[in-house]
């Protein structure tokens, strides 16, 4: 055996090993409380009489080690943002649910563009110089299964005019998705909408923190029309 | 280097050693260097033999350091030394600074002093050296010198790599990894006991045992030649039967054993055939490492999974993939083992980590899958297993599979169910498990924003962008749960127990017959705590299976029908030409 024994002994530096600091090594994250280093050897320090030794504590108990993996991970928080919002009513194939408070709905009328199936929000003071465009619906914050927000507009009755089946319907199928799951789905030969009521167990919804305010600007971004020299309206005149 | 001043001594060791396959290791030389005074010591074989401790303190004012070290304790244990107390183990650190990605060089010495730019002695010469040591005694004492100053040059490269990662280490949660490498090396002393009778008689018999199955079961398919599967004879064969098959891009069949799995599934008929290939192209008898003592012992491969678990070779360790092989698991006479394994550890870990209090209590009833059906609305409150069975058993696939990440197309496929069923069900387990799904999926953006994850004792993955949201989701569960396994494993070898090897969630420990209902409990009630350490006071309760001897190891419901069919064969074989 071969032992290159160093004459020189160690000095170990800065550290000046009390009896009651038993402890070779630690090293902490931020904010776990551990035994602090004793002071280096030129500090004086005023020494009264000693308490009662501490129990030693082991730096590599498990226990002493655990990272809360809350505060390693937890205190990242990310929601999900809404950037877009459908204007439709549901697709025929997927149960939703209407938003029972009153502040998530409104009745307004819109212009659709059947074209390129899209609905323009109208101000109001416009109505009167669009009477045949607008249409008179009532516009419902709704959610379907996955989660997903979307406003639910179902065409009012014309108040001068005879009450469609087809709008009656639609309107008491939002009426009762206040309540539970609904789906709706045009049936030709009632000439109205067929609505079915989910019969499980079903949990209630997840709704959204916005208000209807900020849910329509972000439904109609630029399709609300609030000037006749709006571009869509120039292009229904014939003047663009 | 502050923090290592305030240990005594800090020793840098390596051992070079042989090891034939399933033995334990016969050492050759060690050298250890004290990091602070330069204190070198070199010992050669013959007095190592002399000596009854370590030529260095080992106690708890002592770090001991090394790379890859449940090699160096594994020699310690060989020469009857006490194994040191405190542990830095540069391979386990390396390996945390760098899990996630797959550095060039590769996770050796030689890769770790590349990786953070130093010389090392080229790879042939290494190559040259290490293979003198393989060969054993007696050497020259030109061969020593050389075995020594070969060991030394690892040494100088441990003292290069501490002092260039020492400020990038967690020192007491190194320590903490370092601690597993001693109960690593004392597992892999133990090993697992072997009827070698009876692998000798496999590996005699294996030529004749194997035509004898292809034989058996190709009867009904005529897809071999000889020994060779055919593939257009199985495609012949699939036209005839009218199955249709995946292929490859390239369009021939898919005949991985996954693809065999899952069409199995649809088409049962086939599944004989699926066994077959898997039993051929898995069985490699030659290759499982038993020593002349009858014990398995396998490089267990520490941390060397993204989740930090272990991850020794399917081919040595007998707890590889070949599931009927493991009735090779005999305890001597007077001799038992047990293999006790935490129920449903991932799910309790998910349930504690999570704080989501239906998953609780869809653990605390003991049955987790039939409660999240009741939760779910799907079976009445006074459903059992037995009276619901397929609804059970689907909403067990389906919490099961939410821990991966499984998507409604692969639930779909593994229940043999239309898509719209299995995107029914993972709807249904967001729906009764909000708080589980919020927690998982703030895991994924806190890695993806603070580009990594950690466990409880700080084993970390680093995500550098393009990662599977649904690996590092299921993270969490699979790293913590190594966490726990480790840290049982430490608690129960420093108590003494024998753990033969760890398996995942569960360990092997072995006993006296009339001691091991005593070691069982200690056992558990040692998983316990470990659960109830990693879980900040969750409770996680253990299941016992015990196996006297002359009784075999064989898991409850798998392994059985092919281990007796070869068994049987084996038997013939033997029989016929013990008796021309």
């Amino acid at each position: 055996m071969i032992d290159s024994n160093n004459p020189v002994k160690r000095v170990r530096k800065n550290v000046n090993k009390s009896v009651a600091d038993p402890l070779p090594g630690m090293e902490t994250q931020a904010g776990e409380a551990l035994p602090p280093n004793t002071p280096p050897v030129n500090v004086a320090v005023a020494t009264p009489d000693p308490p009662d030794k501490p129990e030693p504590v082991d730096p590599f108990d498990p226990a002493s080690l655990r990272i809360n993996p809350n505060t390693a991970a937890g205190a990242i928080g990310v929601k999900r943002k809404l950037v877009t919002l459908k204007v439709d009513k549901p697709d025929k194939m997927e149960f939703c649910r209407v938003h029972p408070g009153e502040a998530y709905r409104i009745d307004t009328a819109i212009v659709m563009d059947k074209t390129n199936r899209e609905s323009y929000l109208v101000a109001p003071a416009l109505w009167p110089e669009l009477p045949d465009f607008i249409t008179l619906v009532r516009l419902c914050v709704a959610v379907n299964r996955h989660g997903t927000t979307f406003l639910w507009p179902a065409k009012l009755p014309d108040p001068n005019g005879r009450p469609m089946d087809w709008h009656t319907s639609m309107l008491e199928a939002q009426e009762l998705a206040t309540k539970s799951w609904v789906r709706v789905q045009a049936d030709m030969s009632a000439g109205s909408y067929a609505v079915f009521e989910a019969t499980g167990n079903l949990p209630e919804p997840e709704w959204t923190e916005l208000s209807l305010a900020e849910l329509l600007k972000l439904a109609f971004k630029t399709r609300f029309i609030d000037s006749i020299h709006h571009p869509f309206l120039q292009e229904l005149f014939g003047e663009a | 280097m502050d923090r290592l001043n305030r240990f005594v001594s800090v020793w840098s060791i390596d051992f070079e050693f042989s090891q034939p396959p399933g033995e334990r290791p016969t050492v050759v030389c060690l050298v250890a260097r004290e990091y602070h005074t330069k204190r070198l010591i070199r010992v050669g074989m013959d007095d190592l033999a002399t000596m009854k401790q370590p030529p260095f303190e080992v106690g708890t004012d002592t770090l001991c350091v090394a790379y890859f070290s449940s090699a160096e304790w594994n020699c310690f244990l060989s020469l009857g030394w006490t194994l040191p107390a405190r542990v830095l183990d540069l391979y386990c650190e390396f390996r945390n600074l760098l899990n996630g990605t797959r550095p060039a060089t590769g996770w050796g010495l030689l890769g770790c002093l590349m990786h953070f730019g130093f010389d090392s002695m080229s790879a042939s010469e290494k190559q040259e050296l290490r293979e003198l040591a393989i060969r054993g005694g007696p050497y020259t004492s030109d061969e020593m010198l050389a075995l020594l100053d070969y060991c030394q040059s690892d040494v100088d490269a441990l003292d290069k790599v501490l002092t260039v990662m020492m400020p990038m280490i967690d020192l007491p949660r190194a320590v903490h990894r370092g601690r597993y490498m001693k109960a690593v090396s004392c597992m892999e002393t133990a090993g697992v006991p072997i009827d070698l009778e009876t692998l000798s008689m496999f590996r005699r018999q294996w030529e004749p045992i194997k035509r004898q199955l292809i034989a058996s079961v190709d009867e009904a398919f005529g897809v071999f030649d000889e020994m060779t599967f055919k593939q257009d004879r199985f495609a012949a064969y699939l036209i005839r039967n009218g199955i249709p098959w995946p292929t490859t891009d390239s369009g021939r069949l898919a005949l991985d054993d996954d693809t065999f799995r899952q069409q199995a599934r649809s088409y049962p008929v086939i599944s004989p055939l699926r066994e077959l290939r898997h039993a051929l192209s898995e069985m490699k008898l030659e290759k499982l490492a038993v020593g002349l003592d009858g014990r398995n012992r396998a490089m267990l491969s520490p941390f060397s999974s993204r989740s930090g678990r272990n991850q020794p070779s399917n081919n040595r360790f007998i707890f590889g993939p070949s599931v009927w092989l493991r009735g090779l698991i005999r305890p001597e006479g007077g001799r038992a083992i047990a293999y006790v394994d935490w129920s449903q550890q991932e799910l309790r870990i998910a349930a504690a980590m999570s704080a989501d209090p239906a998953l609780s209590q869809a653990y605390a009833s003991g049955d987790p899958y039939l409660e999240f059906a009741k939760m779910a609305g799907a079976v009445p409150s006074m459903a059992t297993k037995k009276s619901h069975p397929v609804e059970r058993s689907a909403y067990k696939v389906c919490m099961l599979a939410t821990q991966y990440g499984m998507s409604e197309h692969g639930l779909a496929a593994k229940l043999n169910k239309p898509v719209a069923f299995a995107r029914n069900l993972l709807r249904r387990h967001r729906e009764t498990f909000p708080v589980f799904w919020r927690w998982s999926q703030q895991q994924v953006d806190a890695a993806m924003l603070t580009g990594r994850l950690q466990t409880v004792f700080g084993w970390t993955i680093h995500t550098f962008g393009g990662d599977n949201p649904r690996s590092l989701a299921n993270f969490p569960m699979q790293a913590n749960g190594a966490e726990m396994m480790r840290l049982a494993c430490c608690l129960a070898t420093e108590a003494g127990i024998t753990i033969c090897c760890p398996v995942h969630d569960a360990i092997l420990i072995e006993a006296d017959v009339d001691a091991i209902d005593d070691a069982v409990e200690q056992t558990q009630s040692i998983m316990r705590e470990a659960g109830r350490i990693v879980l900040d006071g969750f409770d996680l309760e253990s299941d016992a299976k015990i196996i006297r001897h002359p009784e075999r190891y064989m898991d409850d419901d798998r392994g059985r029908e092919m281990w007796d069919r070869v068994f049987r064969l084996a038997s013939e074989a033997d029989r016929t030409s013990d008796n021309p």
